[in-house]
């Protein structure tokens, strides 16, 4: 299905070249400020893809990888275009590895410097990876599932979920997201495995100093760095928001109550940000527009969770969750399951979807 | 820089900052070539070279500021503050090489005085965010240009931006109380604490709208308000643009403090105003109003101006069509609607005059650029957005829809524009922008049209930085 069409890609990359006023929200622009990791910053980077050289090349796609997909800046366009469906056709068409079967992200060589090095790592940890669609049922369902998987949960909290909400001022919906994690927390000596997005938002709600974050490949790289499951030193502090939640969570969440709508729009802001809907909602994977791509994502996700010996890996959609089992098949060791329905057949819906548009 | 020295700096900059915080990629240098100037865009679509910085770093702290401006005098290499880059002046470009300070990283508020309803921040913070903060303890700046979203208020001082509630709040300038400043040597000044005082001239004053060249505002201490209770938006049409400033005027002299004075010509409601808020109708004069505080005391202002507009023969046609433009706002500035987003040449000539004034200004700026340029279909759209109570400012955006292929051509039209507009505002007293800052942009029309005062700036610039370290080719300064 050709989701994004050229004539799109080629619009957006145009639009967003010169257009300063969505880098505000975009999670990385905010957490690391430079100009080369903002919607900005990455139209000017694909269209100028083609007149660098290889070296740039790679760097370009390197700094792409910072985009989290969150969509935060296609929430402020007025039109069709998308920075992340852009860069999602960029990966497609454009990259060095677009037409490569061992995948996109084996530009810079490391999935497979990662298969090496995944050795090193000791913690087993069941893998959570979550998105916008769980917060209504997270905790329930971890709760419920992880003692029959095992061993604790270690999340990775995928960025369109919190950020969104805390953007666009659902601090109810906020307060109870971080509660319900927080519960998860204090039953499963879990961890978090931030991206951008997520330490971001941390940090900008618990106040810590801004230790810039990292992809989910940044990640893992400083994971295999430290040669623990919990990343450490300037970058990652996993331990402090796992604490930062369970001290102060109660207690921000009664905060974002009280408040409400307006503590993040303001009164004095009455400029209201529609929620959108994106078709992303209901297939996170890409898997119906871009298969290359959820392939991509997905083998990632199979690979981190290698990467970290989880025992789990948990999606919120039956498609999903279908889509991950058969293109995960490399990592048979891995028991996928749909936090949604735990008893759900793959491929069937569940009554959360919206459908496409 | 030959490639010994390139790697020596580089080590001392990350010394300084950590190499987090330093970097010299092309792909991370290459973004830094565009800010909103349709130039820079034309350059870079026909892959023509474009000033690059050699090194975009971030500091977090004055401290880093200052060691970073110590090392620049060393090496003799230039250092640009930036802000959002939201300029459309070239305002924030390595013209000549040198070092980009990116300030987004000095994004904290240090001091928020609810008593004295005073706020100190570091300068790199973004408007947006600080009004966020600000609105959650029931404050506001009240400085709400589009532009918030992408501009930091250390970047706002430097240029003397201006908000959509300009007209009762004023400009930045008007908020400022005091500010940190590192100099081009490296040393810190801390203005005095507070305006108003009579011990030596209010040296804060220097820095505004300097557009960097003397000093880098590191910390920032503004005042703020209280949220208001009410906001209404009353709009009327009027059967002249006469009539209309005529209203706008005598409204503004009058002792009422409308927040919001807007008014629109029909070719800008025809063009600019009707894409994003559908049919507003057709008038030869639209004007929006803005009234905001207690709810009382915001309907009497409400009924008075009112009366004042129809007494000029205004039509009222209600308060949902302010609503509306207060609710989509900025919505002008985003794709598809925002010109920066197209293929046209365009800018926006903008400029500040006295009411006695304004009007002719406005009329032969029309008039002239319409038939000077009328083999390029120049369109030429306006509205009058901050008003004062001795006079306005006209907000014009040209509009070339085929500029030549020709990047020289090009580029060599949009000068005689620019020249042609400048010489008219100049001749009705107008000043040659209003708040977007001069940069490299306009800086030679600085230089030629207002020779005495280019030469004191230039003075003062020697002065305090003989090396041209910061911002060189500003204001038709050396590059």
């Amino acid at each position: 299905m050709n989701y994004y069409p050229e004539e799109l890609y080629h619009k957006t990359v145009s639009e967003w070249r010169n257009m300063p006023m969505s880098n505000y929200i975009c999670p990385a622009t905010r957490a690391r400020f430079f100009e080369s990791e903002s919607p900005r910053g990455y139209a000017g980077l694909m269209a100028r893809f083609d007149s660098a050289d290889e070296r740039n090349r790679a760097l370009i796609e390197q700094r792409l990888d910072s985009c989290s997909m969150c969509r935060l800046c296609q929430f402020k366009a007025l039109d069709d275009t998308s920075i992340p469906d852009a860069i999602a056709w960029f990966r497609r068409t454009r990259s060095l590895n677009a037409n490569s079967s061992s995948g996109l992200k084996n530009s810079s060589g490391r999935s497979d410097s990662l298969s090496v090095e995944k050795e090193k790592i000791g913690k087993g940890k069941s893998l959570l990876v979550a998105s916008h669609l769980l917060r209504d049922t997270a905790a329930k369902q971890v709760a419920e599932g992880s003692p029959a998987l095992g061993t604790g949960i270690g999340a990775i909290l995928w960025t369109p979920d919190l950020i969104s909400l805390y953007r666009y001022g659902h601090w109810t919906d906020l307060a109870d997201s971080l509660a319900k994690i927080q519960e998860v927390l204090k039953q499963y000596p879990g961890f978090i495995v931030p991206t951008s997005c997520d330490l971001y938002h941390f940090a900008q709600i618990f106040g810590f100093s801004d230790p810039p974050p990292k992809t989910l490949w940044q990640t893992a790289d400083l994971c295999s760095g430290s040669g623990d499951s919990q990343a450490t030193g300037r970058a990652i502090v996993v331990p402090a928001i796992s604490e930062a939640l369970l001290k102060e969570g109660t207690a921000f969440s009664s905060f974002c109550r009280d408040r409400g709508y307006e503590f993040a729009n303001g009164p004095n802001d009455a400029y209201t940000a529609e929620p959108k809907y994106f078709a992303s909602f209901d297939d996170p994977l890409y898997n119906e527009r871009f298969p290359e791509v959820a392939e991509n994502w997905a083998r990632e996700i199979g690979q981190f969770a290698d990467y970290l010996k989880a025992d789990v890996v948990v999606i919120e959609s039956p498609t999903a969750t279908e889509e991950f089992r058969r293109i995960t098949k490399d990592f048979p060791a891995k028991s996928v399951l749909d936090l949604l329905q735990p008893d759900a057949e793959p491929g069937r819906q569940h009554g959360k979807s919206k459908g496409k548009s | 820089m030959n490639t010994l020295l390139h790697f020596q700096l580089k080590k001392e900059l990350e010394d300084i900052l950590g190499s987090e915080w330093v970097r010299d990629a092309d792909v991370d240098i290459h973004p830094l070539i565009v800010d909103t100037w349709w130039a820079t865009r034309m350059l870079e679509k026909n892959n023509l070279p474009l000033p690059k910085s050699e090194f975009v770093v971030q500091p977090a702290i004055a401290k880093e500021v200052s060691a970073l401006l110590r090392i620049a005098q060393l090496y003799r290499i230039p250092i640009i503050p930036r802000g959002g880059s939201a300029s459309d002046t070239a305002g924030s470009f390595a013209l000549d090489r040198g070092i980009v300070l990116d300030m987004r990283r000095m994004n904290r508020v240090i001091d928020l005085d609810t008593t004295s309803q005073v706020v100190t921040v570091q300068a790199g913070i973004m408007m947006s965010d600080l009004e966020q903060i600000l609105n959650a303890q029931g404050f506001t700046t009240n400085h709400l240009p589009a532009s918030m979203y992408c501009s930091t208020v250390g970047g706002f001082l430097s240029t003397r931006g201006s908000g959509v509630l300009s007209s009762k709040y004023g400009k930045i300038e008007d908020l400022l109380l005091s500010a940190e400043v590192a100099l081009p040597d490296g040393s810190v000044l801390r203005t005095c604490p507070v305006p108003r005082s009579s011990a030596g001239p209010q040296l804060s004053r220097l820095f505004v709208g300097a557009e960097g060249i003397f000093g880098v505002f590191t910390e920032i201490t503004l005042q703020m308000f209280q949220l208001p209770e009410k906001r209404a938006f009353p709009a009327f049409a009027f059967k002249s643009l006469d009539d209309a400033f005529t209203a706008g005027r005598k409204i503004m002299t009058s002792g009422l403090k409308p927040a919001v004075m807007r008014v629109y010509d029909e070719a800008d409601s025809r063009k600019m105003v009707q894409p994003v808020l559908g049919d507003v109708g057709t008038f030869e004069g639209l004007l929006v109003l803005g009234f905001d505080g207690t709810a009382e005391f915001v309907d009497l202002e409400v009924k008075i101006a009112s009366e004042m507009c129809r007494s000029a023969g205004g039509t009222s046609i209600g308060e949902e069509l302010g609503s509306k433009w207060w609710n989509h706002r900025y919505d002008f500035y985003y794709p598809p609607h925002t010109l920066e987003s197209s293929s046209y040449m365009y800018a926006v000539t903008y400029t500040l005059a006295r009411y006695r004034e304004a009007p002719g200004l406005y009329r032969d700026l029309k008039h002239t650029l319409e038939t000077k340029f009328a083999e390029h279909e120049l369109e030429f759209v306006a509205h009058f957005s901050h008003w004062y109570e001795w006079g306005m400012s006209i907000y014009p955006n040209f509009i070339v829809r085929c500029p030549p292929e020709d990047p020289y051509e090009g580029y060599s039209l949009f000068i005689e524009i620019w020249r042609t507009a400048v010489e008219v505002m100049h001749r009705h007293n107008g000043t040659i922008n209003e708040h977007h800052g001069t940069g490299f942009k306009l800086g030679r029309f600085y230089r030629d049209l207002e020779p005495e005062r280019f030469e004191l700036v230039r003075k003062v610039k020697t002065a305090l930085d003989p090396k041209n370290i910061l911002s060189p080719g500003m204001f038709g300064l050396e590059v």
